[in-house]
C-alpha cells in the first residue's frame, strides 16, 4: 500500500546486544527488503527474539542500527509495525471483544471490519476473557491484533508454533492472503522447516548470535550441493564451500555451495530440500574446516 | 488509551479507595469515640493548636485509659501508615506486575508514543493516590489530629514526624512512593524487588525530605532576607510550614524520580 | 473459486522439489487431464495464498514460469487463463514414449524401482549432473 518499494522494510546494521555477560546478538547484519516473507530461522537462544524485539523498537541495542522504512525502529515506526511476540502477550482480564477496542482505540490505522472477520474465523467467542482461552486461540486473537493494525510490515516470534495443525494453515493462509492483498512485509521466526517452506521467500539462519546466512530461499537452494559419498573426497574442495561434513562410517554426507566447477569423483549429489540446507547451517555455528 | 490504563489499574485502584474509605471512616468513628469518653471523664481537649499539646503536658496522656487511648494511638497509626501503604498499593504493581508478565509488549507496540502511555498509567495513579490519601489526611486533621497530639510515648512521638499532622506531607508521601515504586518497578521489572525497594526506600524518603525541608525553609529564609516580616516568618516556623517545606521536598522528589525515569525509558527502549 | 484451488493444488513440503515447481506441475497435470480447458482461469495469488498458505510470490513466480513456457496467459488487470490455442504436442511424442518405456525396462532389470526412475529422470532432466558424469545413488 503505502509500502516504498525502494526502501527496505527492515535492516539491521551491526546489530550487537549483550543480557549481563551473555552474548544475544554479534555483529548481527542483513535486510529485508520490502513485500518479502522472511524467515528468522536459529536454534532456541541464537537471539530470533532478541532480534524482533529490537525491531519492535522494545530494546535498544548495545550497538548498531536498526532501520524500520529507513526510520530507526521506535515511536516513529509503530503505527507501521505489526507485533506479536512469543507468548502472544495479551491482558487476561480483558475479554476478546475489549481488546479489539483497545486496538482500535490505539491504532489509527486500525480496520475494525477485518479484525472482525479475522476473529470469527478463528471463532473467537467475543465475550470470553482472553485468560480463559486456550494457547492456540490466545494466539490467534494476538495475531488478529497485528493484522487489523494494518502494519507494513510483521514481526511475528513463533507465530504458528502454538497452533494446531488446521489453525496453521489458516493463520498461514491469512498471512499469507495479507501479503497477497497489500504487500505486507513479513519477518517470522520459526524452529519449524514446515512452517517456512513455500511460505517464506528469503531466510536469515542465525547461529549464536551471529548471521550464519541471509539469503532467498530458491537462490540458495540453487547455489548448494548436497554431496554423499567417501569422506576422503571432500578434501577435493575448498575449505571455504563446505558448508557441513557429516561422517556415518566411511560415508560422509556433505552440505557444499560450489564456487567453481562441480564436484567430481565417487559422489552422489542432489539440490538440497530446504530442511537439509537449514539443518546444515543450523549444525554448524561457525564455519567448518573439514577433517578427513 | 485512558480507559485501557484505568482498566489496568483498576483492582488497585478498588483496593486504594477500599483502604482511604476504610480508613477515613475508622479516623471519623474513632475521633467520635474519644470525644465521648473525654467528655465522659469531664476532660476537655481543645482544638488542634500544634505549638501546645492540648490541654495537658507534655509526654502525659490525658485520654481517660483503656479505649479511648487505644484509640488515639490506632489513629496515629493510620495517620502514619496508610499513606505509605496506598502508595504501594498503586505503586508497585504499575509497571512491574506488566513487565513480569511480558505484557507490556503488547501495549508498547501499538501506535502509541511509549512515553505517552507511561505517563497516562503514571498519571492516572498519582491523582488516583493523591485523592485517596487526601480523603484520609483531611479527615484525620479536621477530627482526630487533636487527639493525637495528646497521646503519649516515644514511639507514637516519633510516628508524630512520619505524619506531621499535615495533609500536605501525608499526600506527598503517597505520590513520591507511588512515583518511586513504579520507577524502580519500569527498572527492574520485578514485582517482589519492587515492592521491597519502595519500602526500605520509605524512611530513608522520609529522613530527606526532613533535612530538605529545613534546607528549603533556610533557603527560603536567606532569600526573604529583604522582607522583615517575611523572614521573621520563615525565621520561626510553626509545625505546619516545617511540614509544608518537607512536603515539598517530597514533591521534588517526586519529579526527579519520574525524570530519572525517563531517562531509563531512553535507554532500555528505542530512541523515537 | 475455493474449490478450483483444492482441485488444483496440493503442496507436498517433505519433497525436495520447489514449490513453484509443485504448482506449475500441478498446472500442467489439470489441463493435460482436462479439469482446465482452455479459457478457464487459474485461481488468483491471493486466493491460492488463503487456501493453501503459500507464499502469493511463489504462485505469480509459478504462473509467470507457465506464461513463458506458452501454457497459459497474463490477462492485465484480469487474471491468469489457460491459453486458448495450447502448443500441441510434438510430433514425435510417440516415438519418446518408446524410447523411455525401453529404457523403464531396462532400468526395471537393473533393479530399479518407479520412484528410483523418477527420480534419476527429474536429476538428468534438471541438468543437475554434469555432463558425462555418471550419477549413482548412494542410501
Amino acid at each position: 500500500m503505502s509500502a516504498d518499494r525502494t526502501t527496505p522494510a527492515l535492516e539491521v546494521a551491526g546489530v550487537a546486544h549483550t543480557f549481563g555477560r551473555r552474548r544475544a546478538l554479534d555483529d548481527c547484519s542483513f535486510t529485508v527488503p520490502a513485500g518479502a516473507v522472511t524467515a528468522l530461522v536459529g536454534r532456541n537462544g541464537a537471539g530470533k527474539s532478541t532480534l524482533l524485539r529490537a525491531a519492535a523498537g522494545l530494546l535498544r541495542p548495545d550497538s548498531g542500527e536498526v532501520r524500520v522504512f529507513g526510520e530507526p525502529a521506535g515511536d516513529g515506526s509503530l503505527p507501521r509495525i505489526g507485533y506479536v511476540a512469543q507468548q502472544a502477550p495479551l491482558y487476561p482480564m480483558l475479554t476478546v471483544a475489549q481488546t479489539l477496542t483497545v486496538g482500535s482505540r490505539l491504532n489509527p490505522r486500525w480496520d475494525a471490519a477485518y479484525a472482525h472477520r479475522l476473529a470469527d474465523d478463528a471463532d473467537l467467542p467475543g465475550a470470553a476473557r482472553v485468560g480463559t482461552l486456550p494457547a492456540g486461540h490466545r494466539s490467534r486473537l494476538a495475531l488478529v491484533m497485528a493484522l487489523a493494525k494494518r502494519p507494513d510490515l510483521l514481526l511475528l516470534d513463533e507465530p504458528l508454533a502454538p497452533l494446531d495443525p488446521v489453525a496453521r494453515t489458516e493463520v498461514a493462509g491469512t498471512l499469507m492472503a495479507d501479503v497477497a492483498e497489500r504487500g505486507t512485509t513479513v519477518v517470522l521466526s520459526s524452529h519449524v522447516v514446515a512452517d517456512i517452506d513455500g511460505v517464506c521467500d528469503r531466510v536469515v539462519v542465525l547461529t549464536e548470535g551471529r548471521v550464519r546466512l541471509a539469503a532467498e530461499v530458491e537462490a540458495a537452494l540453487d547455489g548448494h550441493l548436497v554431496a554423499v559419498g567417501a569422506g576422503i573426497e571432500f578434501s577435493a574442495f575448498d575449505s571455504s564451500e563446505v558448508v557441513e561434513v557429516r561422517a556415518a562410517g566411511a560415508d560422509a554426507t556433505a552440505l557444499i555451495r560450489p564456487t567453481g566447477s562441480a564436484p567430481s569423483g565417487g559422489l552422489a549429489w542432489h539440490r538440497p530440500t530446504l530442511e537439509e540446507l537449514l539443518l546444515g547451517y543450523l549444525r554448524t555455528p561457525t564455519r567448518q574446516v573439514p577433517t578427513a | 488509551m485512558n480507559w485501557l490504563a484505568l482498566r489496568l489499574l483498576r483492582p488497585y485502584l478498588i483496593v486504594a479507595a477500599a483502604l482511604s474509605a476504610v480508613s477515613a471512616a475508622f479516623v471519623l468513628i474513632g475521633a467520635r469515640v474519644i470525644r465521648q469518653q473525654a467528655e465522659a471523664h469531664g476532660v476537655v481537649v481543645a482544638d488542634y493548636a500544634p505549638d501546645r499539646t492540648g490541654l495537658c503536658e507534655q509526654a502525659v496522656s490525658c485520654l481517660p485509659a483503656g479505649t479511648a487511648t487505644n484509640l488515639g494511638q490506632a489513629l496515629v497509626l493510620v495517620a502514619a501508615f496508610v499513606p505509605l501503604l496506598i502508595g504501594l498499593v498503586l505503586g508497585v504493581p504499575l509497571f512491574a506486575r506488566e513487565r513480569d508478565e511480558a505484557t507490556d509488549a503488547f501495549v508498547l507496540t501499538q501506535s502509541v508514543p511509549r512515553l505517552r502511555w507511561l505517563s497516562t498509567k503514571l498519571g492516572w495513579a498519582l491523582t488516583a493516590g493523591a485523592l485517596g490519601t487526601a480523603t484520609v489526611a483531611v479527615t484525620f486533621r479536621l477530627a482526630a489530629a487533636k487527639y493525637a497530639l495528646v497521646v503519649d510515648g516515644l514511639g507514637y512521638g516519633l510516628l508524630r514526624e512520619v505524619h506531621k499532622n499535615s495533609i500536605g506531607f501525608m499526600v506527598m508521601q503517597t505520590v513520591f512512593i507511588t512515583a518511586l515504586a513504579g520507577i524502580v518497578g519500569l527498572a527492574g521489572g520485578r514485582t517482589l524487588r519492587t515492592l521491597v525497594t519502595a519500602v526500605v526506600a520509605w524512611p530513608v524518603a522520609l529522613v530527606a525530605a526532613q533535612l530538605g525541608g529545613l534546607l528549603l525553609g533556610m533557603l527560603a529564609y536567606l532569600l526573604t532576607s529583604w522582607s522583615e516580616s517575611l523572614s521573621l516568618m520563615l525565621g520561626t516556623q510553626t509545625e505546619n510550614e516545617t511540614a509544608a517545606f518537607a512536603a515539598l521536598a517530597l514533591a521534588l522528589g517526586t519529579v526527579v524520580a519520574v525524570l530519572i525515569g525517563r531517562r531509563i525509558l531512553a535507554g532500555t527502549t528505542a530512541r523515537s | 473459486m475455493g474449490l478450483a484451488v483444492d482441485v488444483i493444488f496440493r503442496i507436498d513440503r517433505r519433497t525436495g522439489t520447489a514449490v513453484y515447481a509443485q504448482l506449475m506441475h500441478q498446472v500442467r497435470q489439470a489441463v493435460r487431464m482436462g479439469r482446465l480447458a482452455p479459457g478457464d482461469q487459474l485461481p488468483t495469488a491471493r486466493e491460492v495464498a488463503e487456501r493453501t498458505g503459500i507464499n502469493p510470490n511463489t504462485v505469480l513466480k509459478a504462473y509467470r514460469e507457465l506464461e513463458v513456457a506458452g501454457l497459459v496467459e497474463a490477462r492485465q488487470g484480469s487474471g491468469t487463463y489457460v491459453r486458448a490455442h495450447l502448443k500441441p504436442l510434438p510430433d514425435n511424442l510417440e516415438a519418446l514414449r518408446h524410447e523411455l518405456a525401453a529404457w523403464a525396462e531396462r532400468a526395471r532389470a537393473a533393479g530399479l524401482d518407479v520412484s528410483d526412475m523418477q527420480d534419476l529422470v527429474a536429476e538428468v532432466a534438471a541438468g543437475t549432473v554434469p555432463a558425462g558424469q555418471e550419477a549413482h545413488r548412494v542410501g
